[in-house]
Parts: C-alpha cells; sequence; structure tokens
C-alpha cells in the first residue's frame, strides 16, 4: 500500500512538472513576444510597384430574403445557421423572431430527426398569427413555452420533495437522540413516504406533460408544412 | 478518554457519504433551477446542498457526528430514501423523449451517481458498532 502511494505522489509530481512545461506552451503564453521578431533586419529588394487605380466592384449588397426562402441546418447547431433576429420566441428547437433590418419578414424553425428547417415568412400570414378555428404557428408556440415551464415547474417540485424529504430524514438521524428512536423512525418514514408520494405525482405529472409538449411540436410540423405549401404553392 | 455515549455509533464514513449524498442530491438541481428560472426551489435546493457540503468537508461536525448515538432503523430509512428516489429519477429520464428542451441525460447521470452514493452509504451500515 506504501508503494502504491509513492507512486501515486511520484506521478502527481510528474504530471506537476510536465504541466509547467506543456500548460504554457499549449496557451501561448510562451509564444515568442513582438520584441523577438523587431531583432530581424529585412531589407526587401523589390522594385516599387505603380499602382494604377482601377475602377470600383460592383458591391454586392446584403442577401435579400422573401418569404418562402427556406434553409436547413444539421441537427445539433441551429444557432450557427439563424441569421440575427430582433428577438427569438422559443428555443433552438422550435421557434420564430423577427429577422433584424427586414421588418415585416419573420424567420420560423423547427426541428425534426433530420435537423432544424427555418423558413422566412411574411409577418402578417394568417398562418403565422391567427386562423380561424385553428391554432396558428405563434400560438402553438405560445402553448409549447407553457407546457415546458408547467414541466419545468413540476420536475423542480419533484426534485424539492424527494430532497427535502431526504434532508429531513438525516436531519432526524444527526439530531434525534437515540432513546426517541421510535418516534424519530415515524416522523421520519411520514417525510420520507410524503416526499415520495409527491415525486411520483410529480413524475407522472411531468410525464403527462411531456406527452402533450410531443403532440404539440407535431402540430408545430404540421403548421410549417402547411406555411411551405401556402407561400411556394400555385 | 473515548466521549462516545452507550448506543449505535455510525462509522465517519457513514456520515461523510450521507452529507456528500446529500450534497449532490440539492446541490447540483439547485444551481440548475437557478439558471433555468425557478427561483424558489433552487435557491432552497442551494442552500441545503451548501449546508450538507460544509458537513462534508468540516472535521469537528463529522467528528460529533461520529460520537452520537443514533437510530439504525432511521439510518437505514436515509439509505432508502435516496435509493428510492434515485430510481425515480431515473424513471423520469427514461420516459422523457431524446427531443425534449429537459435533457435526459443530465437527469439520468444524476440520478445514477445519486444511486452509487446511495449504495456506498448503505454498505457503510455494515460497520455500525453495536452499544458498548
Amino acid at each position: 500500500m506504501p508503494q502504491t502511494k509513492a507512486k501515486a505522489r511520484l506521478g502527481l509530481v510528474v504530471l506537476i512538472l510536465v504541466s509547467f512545461f506543456a500548460v504554457p506552451i499549449a496557451t501561448g503564453v510562451l509564444s515568442p513576444g513582438t520584441s523577438a521578431y523587431a531583432q530581424i533586419d529585412f531589407t526587401p529588394n523589390v522594385a516599387t510597384l505603380e499602382v494604377t487605380v482601377s475602377p470600383e466592384p460592383a458591391t454586392i449588397g446584403p442577401l435579400i430574403r422573401t418569404p418562402g426562402d427556406r434553409f436547413d441546418c444539421p441537427v445539433g447547431m441551429p444557432e450557427r445557421c439563424r441569421p440575427e433576429l430582433v428577438h427569438i420566441i422559443g428555443d433552438d428547437l422550435f421557434g420564430w423572431g423577427e429577422l433584424l433590418g427586414e421588418s415585416g419578414l419573420v424567420l420560423v424553425w423547427i426541428t425534426d430527426e433530420t435537423g432544424t428547417h427555418f423558413l422566412v415568412v411574411s409577418a402578417d400570414d394568417p398562418q403565422l398569427t391567427s386562423l380561424p378555428g385553428a391554432d396558428s404557428f405563434m400560438e402553438l408556440m405560445e402553448l409549447r413555452l407553457d407546457e415546458i415551464k408547467y414541466t419545468g415547474e413540476r420536475i423542480a417540485e419533484g426534485f424539492g420533495s424527494g430532497a427535502t424529504a431526504g434532508v429531513v430524514v438525516i436531519g432526524l438521524l444527526a439530531l434525534c437522540p437515540e432513546t426517541a428512536g421510535v418516534t424519530c423512525l415515524l416522523a421520519g418514514l411520514t417525510a420520507g413516504g410524503a416526499g415520495l408520494g409527491n415525486v411520483i405525482r410529480n413524475a407522472i405529472l411531468s410525464s403527462q406533460s411531456q406527452n402533450r409538449l410531443e403532440e404539440l411540436e407535431l402540430g408545430i410540423i404540421g403548421r410549417f408544412r402547411q406555411m411551405i405549401l401556402t407561400i411556394t404553392g400555385p | 478518554m473515548d466521549s462516545r455515549q452507550a448506543g449505535n455509533h455510525l462509522p465517519r464514513s457513514f456520515w461523510t457519504l450521507a452529507a456528500l449524498s446529500v450534497a449532490w442530491w440539492t446541490l447540483a438541481p439547485g444551481a440548475y433551477f437557478l439558471f433555468s428560472g425557478e427561483a424558489a426551489w433552487g435557491m432552497l435546493l442551494s442552500a441545503l446542498g451548501v449546508v450538507a457540503l460544509v458537513a462534508t468537508l468540516s472535521n469537528p461536525i463529522q467528528l460529533k457526528l461520529e460520537a452520537r448515538a443514533v437510530s439504525r432503523p432511521l439510518a437505514l430509512l436515509f439509505v432508502v430514501t435516496v435509493i428510492v428516489m434515485a430510481l425515480t429519477e431515473l424513471w423520469m429520464a427514461i420516459s422523457f423523449a431524446s427531443g425534449s428542451p429537459f435533457s435526459p441525460g443530465l437527469l439520468a447521470l444524476h440520478a445514477a451517481l445519486l444511486l452509487v452514493s446511495g449504495g456506498a452509504t448503505g454498505m457503510q451500515l455494515r460497520q455500525v458498532q453495536p452499544g458498548m
């Protein structure tokens, strides 16, 4: 056992010594400063280049977006594909936002197993804002965000109830005199039972909420496809 | 002079692992909830977690706990509570959809480590010293 400890200590010392050199090199701390380069005297032997003014090239303006523009992004990196937006309603998976510098145009996106799909739509598109007798994209998004908030609350309450029960039991164990063992055990059982009951209740509620969330996301994907068909269709 | 009283004494390793389990149980989700907008639960769990962490690292607290005569069934109840809660959390992680905004992976990792620490705490109960 002492040999193992000595070996471990030796390994640690070697690791620290190596890291003294490796870390500064890896982080660029030991790279040569600008003064090192300044010592080299280099006079180029090149004839002076005559510069003639060439006509200005045609400027390429920013990418102009129009309703119906679509682009996709591989799974897991939607924030890299997304153009700048005034604000974002939703998250990386599902959402919408007004395009920066292009008032009247809204970018909407959905995510499925193939990645995140983006679509530019007009801000007054009824499929986006309000539909008679059906939920628009924005309304479905609002319902989805409410459902996510609800699930979050249930998860937090479940965690909180379970952990609080555990803390009560360990508190009783640490503070109760052994002579009051049965009383403390009953109190612990009550706390544990109540905590477990609340954890299970919240787990069931959050599981049901997850199912509703999946249905809502299917609805959002359906509305997205409807928008594509409406905009790009005849 | 031995400061211990007559009765069941739990080894120091039990108290260390129990406090560490509570710290992991409360501090990690507490910090997560604080950042995800669940401020009330976030603050409560974080505060409990900090207290548990102090108890894990404090030598005087550990010595006092080790010297106390405690109820063994209550210690067993604590271990059972940790394991049952960890299993429930694992079930929640499995029931979550993979595309969910709540990471089932993180939940499963938390539950798995809690399960391991609960099991390790339970193993220390074998070393309980009977009354002197």
